[in-house]
């Protein structure tokens, strides 16, 4: 009974991610392609607590629901008024991009398919402080590295918005 | 169901949703969405492979936050690109902005 239920809570994340990931880059609306990528996102934080990564899915819903949708909310300011009715797309780019994403997913399927992979049998979940005592001692220079390349693109960032010659 | 082809096939299945719209789509924004679609995808097989397969636990999650935080990153820079191209073109229909095509 209790498999059952978290298999069903499984299922149902796994759905919010694809489907909203279906709707973000399938709907005409811009603004409607970001909610949709907002739910999506909250799907992949559900898998993330059952892949026991808790600490993840932490960051997932505070970095990317709370930082990197709302940035992207404010671009939607500059695209073409949404009452005015979309261009109507090329017919043979959509097939275009449905075959070769069809493609990629049938071989790396087979690909899947084929492969084995050794199962850790005795696995333990890592906890916070496990993750925080390998990010100060195994990971130290990623660490270090991350920030700095944080550091370097928010300037960038500022730069390249910031000044420009405007016609 | 708690399987590890499970979630492999989960992140597949996103990354190709993801490619089909880097491929279709001509706006600027939903491009990047469609990027950070393809990036979470990696993440959801980063986080897998650290569970069921790597012997330190661990190091799958380092992987994953190394990931979020460059995606942070671009996503910062690609705004501020948007800004860029909207301020020159007038547009950010990305079949617009050719003037680099040669």
């Amino acid at each position: 009974m209790n498999n059952l239920l978290s298999n069903a809570v499984l299922g149902l994340f796994i759905f919010l991610a694809l489907g909203g990931g279906v709707l973000a880059v399938s709907l005409k609306n811009i603004y409607h392609n970001v909610l949709c990528f907002a739910l999506s996102l909250l799907g992949v934080a559900g898998i993330f607590v059952f892949l026991h990564a808790e600490f993840l899915a932490l960051m997932q819903i505070m970095i990317y629901v709370g930082a990197v949708v709302v940035a992207i909310t404010f671009a939607v300011m500059l695209s073409p008024p949404m009452f005015a009715p979309p261009r109507p797309r090329s017919k043979a780019k959509i097939l275009f991009s449905l075959a070769m994403s069809l493609l990629f997913f049938a071989f790396f399927f087979k690909a899947l398919r084929m492969s084995r992979f050794n199962i850790n049998d005795d696995r333990t979940a890592a906890s916070v402080v496990d993750l925080g005592m390998s990010l100060m001692n195994q990971f130290q220079v990623p660490f270090v590295m991350i920030s700095l390349v944080l550091l370097v693109a928010i300037l960038g960032a500022i730069i390249s918005a910031g000044k420009g010659t405007s016609k | 169901m708690h399987d590890l082809s499970v979630y492999l096939i989960v992140g597949l299945a996103m990354f190709a949703i993801g490619m089909y719209g880097l491929l279709e789509r001509r706006s600027l924004i939903a491009v990047l969405i469609s990027i950070e679609l393809m990036l979470n995808a990696v993440n959801i097989n980063f986080a897998a492979f650290g569970y069921f397969v790597a012997p330190d636990p661990t190091t799958g999650q380092v992987f994953v936050i190394v990931i979020i935080a460059l995606a942070a990153a671009a996503t910062a820079i690609a705004l501020g690109i948007l800004m860029a191209v909207y301020r020159r073109f007038r547009s950010i229909n990305i079949e617009r902005v050719s003037q680099l095509k040669g």
